[in-house]
């Protein structure tokens, strides 16, 4: 039997195994140092993400393994988010650490950085296998740092649930890879693809299957993302977890589910969208379940008084809308998609981060507790308006430029045969972006609209400040001159084998 | 009725009721030994469907270490049978795990018979000719080490990651950290009663 | 340089903000002096542009095109024709004017209160400059967050109420306007090839009627709350009322007007057959909104209150005389947008002045004002004129002019209008009469303070106005024409009308069918000879 070894070149893969062997070396430092050194720890990691993003910059695009290790436009765009993302969690969370978790600090940073490598992996996988990997790696460090204060009831609480969610999500994600490996007999998605094209499935025989496989697909994937019906857990864990591993988790582990769907059923199983499987179409069913995420997860942030629940609530909502342009099913609606997540993680970081420094000082998370914060904290107050005002979408933030493409997509393909449906899924957007200007709103209100003062002056440490200050520059500068971002998410696509637009 | 389809239809029947038995029964020691019975049944599908080296790994991997981990680890936290194992589940929660056994079920009458209805040959014919080596030792590990030797490789950071995951939950505060601790509490408890006033 | 003073015009008031950030906080009058400065030097702006503006010219003028995105075809295009001079000239005016309103009943937040007018001052200035469909969008919405905040902070007791309500609703409306927008560029793409969002280049696409009706619906939701046509006008009296002076002037004086110039430039030449078809039913909700306004109106016990109906009354007028389709309804629509800016304004101003002597609005807490203000009575009698619209006063040329549009289109939209100028003369004369005459039985009234120098200097450009535009509008007219006659002869694509080149009537003709299906629509002849005279 010859030895066949796909294309290998580990300079492609080189971001991800230096981020990894950051990881070990962060941990370590922190067991060397006898767990003495607090904050070094923190700024060790941030050193090595910024390090591995030097890296990521210079490796250019190619395969590391064959298929399963591909960097392609997409992939680099979303190893940025996932950097951006990390590297902000990692700022906003030296308060905590240094308050609350006495040991382990080197493995709260390491798990985090471990994660980001997980997320990476996925990001180049262009395989079945790997893919799943990829998303096992990157989310069982979030388990972990879930329950990471474990004399903390709810924090216990939010991590064994979102540790059975999750295995539970993979058991049924791997059940309907399985099928999709047992119809097309490989798990090379570009094979599949082509497999899938040759074949003419029909309801009749084996389209069955193929729904099913589908089916359990979306429900894996939609446990990652937290789309109802599979969204239970997010309000939990977000309220029970650190805060910045639920901004992590709402940007990193959220941004990983979603390339992973972008993968297989935007890339794998394009071939069915078309005319003549009008029963496999996959689009029709994840804009149920967007549907369903924008007017469940709008609805029930307004009564939420817990400002992480809301926060929750949100991003299931802005994981709606991002699907919205996922199930647009073109090249314009993945670079929207990539866009969307990237000007999401901006606003939703720095929200977070300043969610963080607020509880940090005052233990409290809820939104009344903001009462009056404008008059003592005015500089806070204003760059938290202002990610909220772009999470609502209010122009002219990133955050309106994102659902503005979203729509845009969504309209595009409206407008052609057979996609009239996608309105209603634009409807269901329009509408609960009114509900969602309300809940943001609200924060605001508690902020600015108090005559009595607050009784707390919170203030930023310096690595947290840096967090907002990124996440403000993101916000503006991406609100008003997106060019570069859209001409390099316009390239998401490339490798999909659509027509460009 | 030949003795393969025997073969099969026993040791599917046991590996479904071993499952069933593990769910059911309270008592946590017998439950892993169904398990293990159900695990054993399903190393012998595994090895008729010719796949000799999954089965093998099954019997020596799950049945022979993780399952007797397990054993010792029930003994030793002493769980008795039928202790009270908290408030029944809400009548929604309840709900919800009918209805996905339910779905379940439907969905593998439709897979059988989708598969039954003599589309076999497209299902082959994308999956190209088994080779007569199907599922030997050999043959797996001629295509973990090659074709599949990254992800493979991966999994090997996925069980580092585990192991360390279940360090930091698992492993007690030293009295060291315990008091470290307690005054951490103090202090930020004592700091910020002076930011309140 | 002058070619691009648009810009300058527009983001003079930013570069305030970026320089009030940097003046500490508790130097409430450097802050106060710095931004009536920027304001003024705004207002100077745009008396330049107004100097500069050729008003012989019909096209845009001071045209600026640059490609912001360039991927998706948005780009920075400004340009202005007469209407969106004139209300750029009122914007700032108004906006000079209310800052000096607030000197002295701003006590809290002060920096934040100037900063939100600046912001909110951008935000008008650069919807009425913009050209292109994605620029118009973003400062449209670009003034909902300073607006709420001027409602939600200094605002009155249900601010918070008010303020959500205000946001809520314009947010509602324009989201529907951004599907519309989506759609009108990716259908100019589909024919075109390109993407653009360029106003003029989309105004001169086909589009077939079913497109038309709903496009039409989505953008004429989103104009018809902010101006607010009834039944969707219920936002404004909670934002009215509760708004701080400042916010009252420049949300009555300006924000209302986005939405009747967004049908006079968008609406009515993109969509001209829909705009024919949906013509009775503006028309019938107008008049609606003409007499539930004043008839609302008069009951009110709260000054403000009345003013904020009197202004659903009156921006019906303004929206009756949009969709009489012809050229005096039009102008006389024009006429009364920056009528009703400049009177209403002046209202509110004057309702300012005394709530922060007595801090109260309600008119029977008044009473005899006039013996004891005889300046502030003077002032408020001439502004009260020009809103009921007496001749001479700039009142009178709007509303003359749309009623006789009115009476060209249909006898019984204009019947019914007059009423509501009637009505408009009993409640505002009804209700000085009760603050302004009689004797002073309520005791805190008798010490109160005549108008300051402040005041003073508030009210006289407003006053000047009045009489101005009352006796001499012809210089504004100039302007208007132009504009107006363009608007005109876009909607004149429509099949179902025909343009009379000399006079500017539009005719509806008869569809192939031989038959006009709406009669209330159809222009009698003898109505048209009555206009040559």
């Amino acid at each position: 039997m010859e030895v066949q070894l796909p294309e290998v070149s580990l300079r492609m893969m080189a971001p991800e195994l230096f981020l990894f062997v950051w990881a070990l070396v962060v941990i370590t430092f922190d067991v060397v140092t006898k767990r003495a050194q607090g904050e070094s720890v923190g700024y060790l990691t941030m050193v090595g993400i910024a390090i591995t993003g030097g890296i990521l910059a210079i490796t250019g695009e190619g395969p590391g393994f064959g298929n399963m290790f591909y960097n392609d436009p997409m992939a680099i765009f979303f190893k940025i988010i996932f950097l951006g993302a990390a590297f902000m969690a990692v700022g906003s969370s030296f308060g905590l650490t240094k308050q609350k978790i006495v040991n382990h600090r080197g493995e709260f940073f390491g798990l985090m950085l471990l994660s980001t490598v997980g997320m990476m992996f996925l990001a180049s996988a262009n395989e079945l296998l790997t893919i799943w990997i990829g998303l096992e790696l990157t989310t069982i460090p979030l388990f972990v740092l879930a329950a990471f204060f474990k004399d903390n009831k709810l924090s216990v609480e939010s991590g064994l649930k979102y540790f059975i969610v999750g295995a539970f999500s993979s058991a049924v994600m791997v059940y309907g890879l399985s099928f999709l490996y047992g119809l097309t007999g490989t798990t090379d998605l570009l094979q599949m693809k082509l497999n899938l094209a040759t074949v003419h499935l029909t309801f009749r025989n084996i389209g069955v299957i193929l729904i099913a496989a589908i089916t359990m697909l979306i429900a894996g994937i939609g446990f990652k993302l937290g789309l109802p019906p599979f969204h239970q857990w997010v309000p939990d864990v977000y309220e029970g977890a650190p805060t910045p591993v639920a901004a992590f988790l709402s940007i990193g582990s959220k941004a990983a589910g979603l390339a992973a769907f972008a993968k297989i059923f935007v890339n794998g199983l394009s071939a069915f969208h078309g005319v003549e499987m009008a029963p496999n179409d996959w689009g029709k069913l994840a804009g149920i379940v967007a549907i369903a995420a924008l007017i469940l997860g709008n609805t029930v942030a307004i009564r939420q008084t817990n400002i992480k629940r809301m926060l929750g609530y949100s991003s299931i909502a802005q994981a709606g809308y991002i699907m919205i342009g996922m199930v647009a099913q073109s090249a314009l609606g993945l670079s929207a998609v990539a866009f969307y997540i990237f000007a999401y993680m901006f606003a939703n970081m720095g929200a977070f981060a300043v969610v963080t420094a607020f509880e940090d000082k005052t233990g409290s998370c809820e939104i009344k507790s903001y009462a009056g914060l404008a008059k003592t904290s005015p500089m806070l107050s204003i760059c938290m308006t202002i990610f909220l005002l772009s999470l609502a979408g209010i122009p002219p933030l990133a955050g309106f430029l994102a659902k503005y493409f979203v729509f845009a997509a969504a309209i595009k393909q409206a407008s052609l045969e057979g996609g009239q449906w996608l309105y209603w899924v634009v409807g269901a957007g329009l509408i609960t972006a009114v509900f969602s200007l309300y809940y943001y709103a609200n924060v605001i209100k508690q902020m600015y609209f108090s005559k009595d003062d607050s009784p707390y002056r919170v203030g930023l440490q310096a690595p947290a400040m840096l967090v907002v200050l990124i996440g403000l520059a993101g916000v503006l500068v991406f609100g008003l001159y997106p060019e570069p971002v859209l001409r390099f998410a316009g390239e998401v696509p490339s490798m999909f084998g659509f027509v460009s637009p | 009725m030949t003795l393969d389809v025997a073969i099969f239809f026993i040791s599917a029947i046991v590996a479904v009721f071993g499952a069933t038995m593990m769910i059911t029964v309270r008592n946590p020691v017998a439950s892993v030994l169904y398990l293990l019975v159900s695990f054993a049944a399903q190393a012998v599908l595994f090895i008729q469907l010719g796949a000799l080296f999954l089965g093998v790994v099954l019997i020596i991997v799950y049945v022979g270490a993780i399952l007797v981990l397990f054993l010792f680890v029930v003994m030793l936290l002493n769980l008795r049978g039928g202790e009270d194992l908290g408030q029944p589940s809400r009548p929604m929660s309840r709900f919800s795990k009918y209805l996905i056994g339910a779905l379940l079920l439907v969905e593998l009458v439709f897979v059988i018979r989708g598969s039954a209805g003599g589309t076999d040959q497209t299902v082959t014919g994308m999956m190209g000719p088994v080779v007569e080596t199907f599922g030997s030792v050999q043959d797996v590990g001629m295509l973990l080490f090659t074709t599949y030797l990254y992800p493979f490789e991966l999994t090997g950071v996925l069980l580092l990651v585990a192991i360390v995951g279940a360090v930091v939950i698992a492993k007690r505060e030293t009295e060291r950290e315990a008091a470290q601790k307690k005054q951490l509490v103090e202090e930020r408890g004592h700091s910020s009663e002076e930011k309140v006033s | 340089m002058i070619g691009d003073i648009l810009t300058y015009l527009t983001f003079f008031p930013v570069l305030g903000v970026v320089l009030l950030l940097l003046v500490p906080k508790e130097r409430h009058d450097s802050i106060k002096s710095l931004s009536l400065i920027i304001a003024f030097v705004t207002m100077l702006i745009s008396f330049l542009v107004y100097a500069l503006f050729d008003p012989l010219a019909s096209g845009m003028q001071f045209e600026v095109n640059v490609p912001w995105v360039n991927s998706v075809g948005i780009s920075y295009h400004l340009g202005i024709d007469g209407i969106s001079l004139l209300l750029i000239v009122l914007t700032t005016i108004l906006t000079v004017l209310a800052i000096l309103s607030s000197w002295n009943s701003i006590k809290t937040g002060v920096k934040g209160f100037y900063i939100s007018i600046l912001l909110l001052t951008t935000g008008m200035i650069g919807v009425f400059v913009s050209l292109d469909l994605f620029l118009f969008y973003v400062f449209w919405e670009v003034m909902l967050i300073p607006m709420y905040f001027l409602i939600g902070v200094w605002g009155g007791p249900r601010r918070v109420y008010a303020a959500i309500k205000f946001v809520l609703f314009t947010m509602f409306g324009s989201l529907l306007m951004l599907v519309a927008v989506l759609y009108l560029v990716f259908k100019y793409h589909s024919m075109a090839g390109v993407y653009s969002f360029d106003i003029q280049a989309l105004v001169s696409m086909p589009l077939s009627f079913s497109e038309q009706a709903y496009l039409f619906a989505a953008f004429a939701l989103a104009f018809a709350i902010k101006v607010p046509l009834w039944p969707l006008h219920t936002w404004l009296p909670d934002a009215h009322v509760e708004a701080p002076t400042a916010g009252s002037v420049i949300l009555a004086g300006v924000l209302l007007k986005m939405g009747t110039y967004g049908f006079i430039r968008i609406c009515l030449p993109m969509f001209p057959e829909a705009t024919v078809a949906f013509l009775p039913y503006i028309c019938v909700l107008s008049v609606i909104a003409i007499v539930y306004g004043a008839l609302v109106a008069m009951v009110q016990k709260d000054v403000k209150s009345l003013v904020a109906f009197s202004s659903v009354s009156h921006m019906g007028f303004v929206m009756l005389g949009l969709f009489t389709l012809n050229l005096q309804g039009l102008e006389g629509s024009v006429m009364q947008m920056i009528n009703h800016g400049i009177s209403t304004g002046a209202l509110f101003l004057l309702v300012g002045m005394i709530y922060d002597r007595r801090h109260t609005r309600l008119i029977s807490e008044f009473g005899g004002i006039a013996k004891v203000m005889p300046a502030f009575a003077t002032y408020f009698m001439i502004v009260t004129l020009s809103s009921i619209g007496l001749p001479f006063t700039n009142g009178f040329v709007g509303e003359f002019l749309i009623l006789l549009g009115a009476f060209q289109l249909n006898t019984w939209y204009g019947v019914f209008a007059v009423t509501g100028v009637i009505f408009s003369a009993c409640y505002m004369l009804w209700m000085y009469q009760r603050v302004m005459y009689g004797k002073v039985t309520n005791p805190e009234n008798e010490k109160l303070t005549d108008m300051s120098a402040r005041e003073r200097i508030i009210m006289i450009p407003l006053v000047f106005l009045i009489f101005w535009i009352g006796v001499y509008p012809k210089p504004l007219f100039d302007r208007i024409e132009p504009a107006v006659k363009n608007v005109l002869e876009q909607v004149s694509r429509a099949k179902s009308v025909q343009l009379d080149p000399v006079t500017y009537e539009l005719t509806r003709v008869k569809d192939e069918k031989g038959t006009v299906t709406d009669a209330t629509v159809t222009f009698a002849p003898e109505q048209e000879e009555a206009t040559h005279e």
